[in-house]
């Protein structure tokens, strides 16, 4: 595939891989939608999933085998995924970089899917083991329960320090995301005429388009059980989906591409009638002519030095994601992640705890709440869901945590007058995964009495650099620094005012600086924007990220050369 | 190279021997499920593909066991086409009749719905009557430990001993993964292979966190790997590398360890793909056509991908979850051994299918397992040789944290790690701090001052080792490797 035309497995890939979509990517090809099939459903092509009181009994016989076979901690996940996908996607033969034409484009979908992983983690004498299967049957959960116990009592004796896990309260009960309308339910011809009269909006801009990723919806129903040898049994489902969508605005060979969705998160909580916004088109339009206006600027190049640095709401939450936000995972502090290569510049602990390290402006917390955009009652260790504040006025007050690593913090707890325990925030991307500790939705909180826009923010800089959306970024194993590519769509600022987009330039971050005194103003609460922080995790998902839109000094920018 | 073997139709392809215990799917599992597919569908246009895979894979840190992770995992794929409707299935365990029965019925149905595209792979292409032999990539020392368990324990002991005798503190990753796959086409092609790997690696970190050090081996074979051996470089790397100083960026001669040098090769696969090399995309390209035919690299060099290579290798079939995109192949066809570069000079490219077959090309894809070597003149160097002859330079051990920047010219970005050193007059006189670097993977091709021997070495460590394939390169000395800014990382 030519590196000029993502397919729209990257975009996917890219897009949707938090809320643990992951799975539904490997084998899934497109399906042409066609008078035969318009008045289908998803559910008219998805095999039947196991029934929620089946997962609970193969939940409740896996901690029992556990049990049973010695373990003397056991819990068990199950997660059943069911996802649906249509689109209107590029059919033609040739790639190209733009595209306008509606002919070139068929409505399609992905054939839906469901799926199952069940994973089980046992403690024998601090030692413990996990073990998964793909099977919903009780012969495989029971199977993968006695396997994980028993290579637990096989590593017992190795140890020289035990695994302690942390108190929890024992829980029960059920919990979904509520929705209004199941898109599981909704036809394919009127979703696809839906997305139609989206694609139809940004034609009808001058120098707008549809790249050639498509416009689509994608829609996911997950479950999932946790149930634990100390009695915990508790039962979740997400419901959550959106539009994808990327927009172009051209202008000569300029070409800007951003995305035309929701101006929160492109996949959030709920139903289809997430869709039904009656805003949604003039949204799209919004951002189609603010692709064509980013597009007129000419090409600039600034030479290597320092600059200050204007990020939108979604750039900053993008920093501030993997730069901080990733650093403040226990496990990574505690060395934990130090056999695999990643490490935390906010770490150990006991010397970063109660230190001042970053800007006072600076307050970030991370939620799991059932109101955050993936949040729900528990997390994935059975333990109640938390908003847990992290920084407070630029000191470190915690860490997100499991039961499993949380014990490591108990002599900063009992000094804070904290109870030792996890702050609920274990996470999987999939059953088969161990729970990790990971941000749900992490949030820096606006500047009440800050500037309104980000161009009030711009105003203030004689010359210097608009990050609109960043591109990829090389981040060292301990999260210190960062290369950011010249992919990113970003702009010079003169006098407060955008005069040239930069395509040569890139930004060499280093993240105490950056969100220490570097760090000048945050927006208001107007700018905040939403991303999508990677977890660089493959057992996790992304995390979301809101947070304002932020003015930094004395950011390196560099050029990249050619050899 | 070698030659893969063809076995007769019906032959036994790769018969397991008593002490194999049954540990991944049987050829015998794999036809009986292939006839009763044939029996439910009646149609002999149908292709199925299914991969076992066993593995364990164990974390430390901190004299902890932090994760120990044991998978098998069953992938069960049916493509078919009957009544002129094609259908899929997929399967995460090997089905009995009556499941196996209900979900094709279940996809043909779907197919009934909507046709799939036209301009995709039609299992009616599937092949005729042949069998594929394994290569020799299955070994049952590896085989044993998983069955054992005992191996994790035997393994790490030695590890936490060499850790605990030293003033450092320590991480590992150790990992065992046995994976068969058959593939069956109803035309008669048939295709069976088993493989094995291991891996261990450990990190050894100062307890004031300014200096670590990286040691690790993968091989087929577990019974090659000495589990103390490699912790004590790593704690040796380490020591040596305490209290690092600061030294400027800039151009400068580097000898890249076999897995520095390694990482950076893995980034260079794509570069063979022949679809954009000939329409004067990417660094085998001219701008306008492919470079076959001319030198582009160090004369010294060659590089070739074999299924039989005995210090890698793969599966001589196609149909691997590795390959990502399953439209640019059939599962089952022969893969077969590829030069590519042969004293600098391109000899080939890689073909997907949809791309070969437009251009009239065979097609043989990605290269699997990528073996680059000094060529067979060519007088080789140990590491301490390149360092004796060093006037001025750096020693990397590793990278971390690559990046392709730029895929049209090459560029990669990324980080030193886990031991840099700095060499003066033929010595390394003290450890430095980790540096950002900006290159290409052609440049430092083209700047070779050295060339040691090859080995086989391990990029990323990942909870799915089978996810990445093998790489065997040399150690390396340098001229005007670009670093661009030092790193605050350890």
């Amino acid at each position: 595939m030519s590196p000029l035309r993502p397919t729209r497995r990257e975009f996917l890939a890219a897009t949707v891989a938090p809320f643990g979509a992951r799975s539904f990517l490997p084998s899934s090809q497109s399906l042409p939608i066609t008078p035969r099939n318009r008045a289908a459903r998803a559910t008219t092509y998805l095999p039947d999933g196991t029934a929620v009181h089946t997962l609970r009994q193969l939940a409740l016989a896996a901690v029992d085998a556990a049990k049973s076979a010695g373990a003397t901690y056991a819990d068990v996940r199950l997660m059943t995924m069911r996802d649906s996908f249509v689109s209107l996607g590029f059919v033609g033969d040739r790639p190209t970089l733009f595209s306008n034409t509606s002919s070139d484009f068929a409505p399609a979908f992905f054939p839906p899917r469901a799926t199952f992983d069940v994973g089980v983690r046992a403690m024998v004498g601090g030692a413990t083991s996990f073990a998964y299967s793909e099977r919903p049957t009780i012969d495989a959960v029971t199977e993968a329960a006695k396997h994980a116990t028993a290579s637990a009592r096989g590593l017992a004796g190795h140890l020289r320090m035990p695994l302690e896990m942390v108190h929890a309260p024992v829980a029960t009960g059920e919990w979904e995301t509520p929705i209004r309308i199941d898109p599981f339910g909704v036809p394919l011809e009127e979703q696809v005429d839906l997305l139609a009269s989206y694609d139809n909006v940004v034609r009808r801009i001058k120098n707008g388009s549809v790249s050639l990723v498509g416009t689509g919806f994608v829609w996911y129903h997950k479950i999932v059980v946790v149930a634990t040898t100390e009695g915990t049994l508790v039962t979740q489902g997400w419901r959550y989906g959106g539009l994808f969508q990327r927009v172009q605005g051209r202008q000569g060979v300029s070409i800007v591409e951003l995305d035309g969705g929701d101006d929160r998160l492109p996949i959030r909580a709920g139903g289809y009638e997430l869709m039904l916004d009656p805003a949604g088109h003039d949204r799209i339009m919004r951002r189609t002519e603010e692709a064509v206006r980013l597009a007129s600027y000419p090409p600039s190049v600034l030479d290597v030095g320092r600059y200050e640095l204007v990020t939108g709401g979604g750039a900053t939450g993008h920093f501030l994601g993997s730069l901080v936000g990733a650093a403040l995972e226990s496990d990574r502090a505690l060395g934990y992640e130090a056999g695999v290569g990643s490490g935390s510049y906010l770490g150990p602990p006991s010397a970063v705890l109660g230190q001042q390290l970053f800007s006072p402006t600076l307050q970030l917390s991370s939620s799991r709440l059932p109101s955050a955009p993936n949040g729900a009652q528990w997390d994935y260790e059975g333990v109640e869901s938390t908003c847990t504040p992290l920084i407070e006025r630029g000191r470190i007050i915690d860490y997100v945590t499991t039961r499993a690593t949380a014990s490591a913090l108990r002599s900063w707890y009992e000094r804070s007058n904290m109870p030792v325990q996890s702050n609920g925030n274990a996470g999987i991307a999939t059953a088969i995964n161990v729970p990790l500790p990971s941000h749900g939705h992490l949030i820096m909180a606006p500047d009440a009495g800050g500037p309104a826009t980000i161009d009030a923010l711009c105003a203030g800089v004689s010359h210097g650099v608009l990050l609109y959306d960043p591109g990829p970024m090389s981040v060292d194993a301990q999260l210190s620094s960062a290369f950011m590519l010249p992919s990113a769509l970003m702009f010079e600022i003169r006098r407060g005012a955008i005069v040239g987009r930069l395509m040569q330039n890139g930004l060499q971050l280093r993240s105490r600086n950056m969100w220490g005194r570097s760090l000048k103003q945050i927006g208001g609460a107007r700018t905040i924007g939403y991303t999508f922080a990677d977890a660089a995790k493959s057992q996790l998902d992304s995390f979301s990220v809101e947070a304002p839109a932020a003015h930094f000094v004395d950011v390196d920018v560099t050029r990249t050369g050619v050899e | 190279m070698t030659e893969g073997r063809m076995a007769e139709v019906g032959e036994v392809l790769d018969a397991t021997s008593p002490d194999d215990d049954h540990l991944v799917l049987r050829q015998e599992e794999g036809r009986a499920l292939g006839g009763q597919v044939r029996q439910v569908l009646g149609v002999e246009t149908f292709m199925m593909q299914v991969i076992h895979t066993v593995r364990r894979v164990t974390r430390i840190a901190n004299g902890r066991v932090l994760m120990n992770v044991d998978g098998d995992a069953v992938d069960c794929y049916i493509e078919f086409t009957k009544d002129r409707y094609q259908g899929r299935c997929s399967l995460r365990y090997l089905p009995d009749l009556p499941t196996l029965r209900e979900r094709l019925t279940m996809a043909l149905h779907n197919a009934t719905l909507s046709p799939w595209w036209r301009s995709d792979r039609l299992v009616t292409e599937s092949f005729g009557p042949q069998s594929i032999s394994t290569s020799d990539i299955w070994k049952p020392a590896t085989a044993a430990a998983l069955r054992e368990g005992t191996a994790r324990e035997s393994a790490l002991t030695p590890v936490f001993d060499v850790l605990d005798a030293s003033t450092l503190i320590g991480a590992g990753f150790l990992s065992f993964v046995a994976s068969a796959r058959y593939v069956l086409h109803g035309g008669g092609l048939e295709a069976y292979g088993r493989e094995t790997d291991s891996q261990l690696s450990v990190r050894a970190i100062a307890r004031d966190g300014t200096s670590s050090g990286w040691a690790g081996r993968v091989a087929r074979d577990w019974s090659t790997v000495v589990p103390a051996q490699v912790a004590r470089e790593a704690v040796d790397v380490a020591e040596r590398g305490a209290h690092p100083v600061a030294l400027e960026p800039g151009r400068r001669t580097v000898i890249l360890s076999a897995t520095a040098f390694g990482q950076l090769l893995d980034t260079f696969p794509g570069a063979f793909d022949a679809r954009n090399a000939e329409s004067g995309i990417g660094v085998l390209s001219d701008g306008r056509k492919s470079r076959i035919g001319k030198r582009v690299m160090d004369a010294r060099l060659r590089m070739w991908s074999d299924p039989n290579d005995p210090m890698g290798g793969n599966m001589p079939f196609f149909g691997d979850p590795r390959d990502g995109a399953q439209r640019d192949f059939i599962a089952g066809f022969p893969v077969t051994p590829v030069s590519l570069i042969e004293g600098g000079v391109l000899r080939n490219l890689v073909y997907g299918m949809g791309y070969g077959t437009s251009v009239g090309k065979p097609f043989n894809r990605w290269p699997f397992a990528l073996h680059v070597a000094p060529m067979p003149d060519v007088a080789t160097q140990t590491l301490d040789e390149m360092i004796a002859h060093c006037p001025e330079g750096i020693y990397v051990n590793r990278f971390g944290s690559l990046l392709v920047t730029d895929a049209m010219r090459g560029q990669v970005t990324g980080v030193t790690r886990d031991g840099c050193f700095y060499i003066k007059d033929g010595k390394i006189v003290k450890p430095i701090k980790n540096l950002r670097f900006l290159t290409s993977p052609m440049f430092v091709l083209n700047q070779l001052l050295a060339i040691g021997v090859p080995m086989r070495v391990q990029g990323a460590d990942s909870l799915w080792p089978e996810t990445s394939f093998p790489v065997i390169a040399p150690p390396v000395m340098v001229s005007d490797f670009n670093f661009i800014a030092l790193c605050d990382a350890v």
